[in-house]
């Protein structure tokens, strides 16, 4: 398949592109200049493959969850570029990416959601267990043992995680994050249905965002 | 010339296509009036998420009614700033990306800038040189414009913006969000010279006006109308709707033709939510009849956010278009830094 994939939902600008070969990749720390850099970075990339858009078979996006505005970056753009050369969609979940770069039985991946709450999900046998869920790193539940640690949130929250689950982990890896060129893997496994580009449909996880009128109402009284 | 035009600064989506040589093409409108409704105001994070679910189909059926396609496209223009900066990077990331893989440049334009120009939509046009009121949700200045991008700043609220005025004092009086047009439709039914409240700054010597005040004189006037009647009942309401209304377009109206008196200009052009007022309209209508001055106000379904106007500003700024890649936006951006167009 010759893809794009793309995914701006962490400090990360991560950028991959495949003509059905080994794969193109830009994956570096850009801080908060996603909108600056994301477009020309793509533009750099297509360049060396000598490649244009028309020739994809689908951009693949971050689909979340993570850095809400970050997603939305990654969504628009590749919806724009998608809608611009006719191309479908394929949207893979954040955590999906993170799991798959690690070849162990268990995974437990948690991202940092800020707020003192991790995203987290498990995997096993490379197939994730369940829903993404959100909520205190405390409150992670990881039933039997032989689970390897992935992602921000053990590195955000060691005690809650590494020091309460302690044996049913065996080892962490804090440092693993969404890479783009995973997201090629991924897409390319055809698990991801395409999509037009119009239903993009991001997972935010984090649903309640704020009090109603009326809650703020029982709140003051 | 066919400028793609995309606004998504609040909380509205909107999309629109502007030719050149034959005017306005399509526009089409996502409000989300009632998604924020029940949070009692505008919520960023649902304002963000709402908009990047609208704006690609909102486009194609912007394309559609026009019985244009993409290859069709010179340039897209897209809201930078002021506004929420979630909300405009949505409509930023899209836009930029479309262009980028069109290989067509883009357009930032100042949303303030597009409610300014909105009145240029309708005919007759109004020329320049003219006297913007620019009364919105979020902001109230008079402005001497010259030209595009020639804009000079006479007066403006030193507190809340005129809508904002119109929404907090419908919702003190217990009218739902956003309460402004509703308010209006009350005072309608109200009584004249039932009530009368206070005209800050009338006769203030400059152009700056201020309404905060005028809503805790509302809250005072409520309060002692139920401590009198008991209960607020639905005539005493609108009769105190009439008196707010009254109050400020009084101001609104005397401000106005102060800055057309003294700029010796006389056009009077108006935009933004507020503009939409029956009573505004009749106001500045009737004192303009008098004095030989002229009004002008951008089509009723253009007073609100909306794409026409931006992909109008778009336009009217062609030069200023740029190869489409690294873009940023504006939350915060003052009118009067803009370069002549
Ligand atoms: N008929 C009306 N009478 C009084 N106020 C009105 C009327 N119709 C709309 N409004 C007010 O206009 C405002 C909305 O206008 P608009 O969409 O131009 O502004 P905004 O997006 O809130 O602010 P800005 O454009 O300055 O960022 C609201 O405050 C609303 O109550």
């Amino acid at each position: 398949m010759k893809l794009l994939a793309l995914d701006t939902s962490t400090d990360h600008l991560s950028l991959a592109l495949t003509l059905g070969g080994a794969a193109l990749v830009f994956h570096q720390p850009v801080g908060q200049q996603h909108a600056e850099r994301t477009l020309p970075e793509i533009g750099r990339l297509l360049a060396e493959a000598g490649a244009t858009l028309g020739q994809l078979d689908a951009i693949v996006y971050g689909q979340g969850p993570g850095s809400f505005t970050g997603l939305r970056i990654a969504c628009g753009i590749a919806q724009g570029l998608a809608f611009s050369a006719g191309l479908p969609l394929i949207g893979v979940p954040t955590l999906d990416a993170v799991a798959a770069q690690d070849d162990g039985a268990r995974q437990l991946v948690c991202l940092d959601a800020r707020m003192n709450q991790v995203f987290s999900a498990r995997y096993e046998q490379g197939q994730r267990v369940g829903d993404i869920a959100v909520g205190a790193p405390e409150e992670v539940d990881c039933p039997g043992e032989g689970w390897t640690g992935l992602g921000s949130g053990f590195a955000a929250y060691p005690d809650a995680l590494v020091t309460r689950l302690g044996q049913t982990l065996i080892a962490t890896r804090p440092e693993l994050k969404p890479h783009a060129a995973v997201y090629l893997d991924l897409a390319a496994t055809g698990r991801y249905p395409p999509h037009a580009a119009e239903s993009a449909e991001l997972l935010y996880v984090r649903n309640k965002i704020a009090l109603t009128a009326r809650e703020q109402q029982a709140r003051r009284a | 010339m066919l400028v793609l035009g995309i606004e998504s600064s609040c909380d509205e989506t909107g999309v629109a296509l502007y030719d050149l040589d034959k005017g306005l093409l399509a526009h089409h409108l996502h409000t989300q009036m009632a998604l924020h409704a029940e949070y009692g105001g505008v919520v960023p994070e649902l304002a963000s998420r709402d908009h990047i679910r609208r704006v690609l189909p909102l486009t194609r059926a912007c394309l559609a009614d026009a019985g244009k396609t993409l290859a069709d496209l010179s340039a897209i223009a897209f809201t930078q700033g002021p506004g929420l900066g979630g909300a405009l990077m949505v409509g930023a990331s899209f836009a930029n990306a479309l262009a980028f893989g069109l290989g067509i440049p883009v357009i930032g334009v100042h949303h303030l800038e597009g409610h300014l120009l909105s009145p240029l939509l309708s005919e007759p046009r109004p020329d320049f040189p003219f006297v913007a009121l620019l009364v919105s949700g979020g902001h109230t200045q008079l402005m001497a414009v010259r030209g595009v991008g020639d804009y000079q700043i006479l007066g403006e609220t030193l507190d809340d913006a005129a809508g904002e005025a119109f929404d907090k004092t419908a919702k003190l009086l217990g009218l739902d969000y956003p309460g402004g047009p509703m308010l209006s439709r009350l005072a309608e039914r109200g009584t004249p010279h039932r009530f009368t409240l206070p005209r800050p700054m009338l006769n203030s010597p400059d152009l700056d006006m201020s309404f905060s005040g005028l809503k805790t004189a509302v809250l005072t006037l409520v309060r002692q109308v139920e401590a009198e009647h008991g209960e607020l009942t639905e005539q005493l309401r609108c009769d105190i709707c009439h008196a707010f209304q009254e109050a400020i377009v009084e101001v609104l109206v005397k401000k106005s033709l102060k800055a057309l008196k003294e700029t010796g200009m006389k056009r009077l052009v108006v935009a933004g939510g507020v503009g939409a007022n029956k009573q505004l309209r009749a106001g500045l209508n009737d004192a303009a009849a008098r004095r030989r001055l002229e009004v002008f106000y951008p089509p009723l379904a253009l007073c609100t956010d909306n794409g026409a106007m931006i992909a109008f500003a778009g336009a009217m700024r062609l030069k200023h278009a740029h190869a489409a890649g690294a873009f940023t936006i504006k939350p915060r951006w003052d009118l009067s830094a803009l370069p002549a167009a």
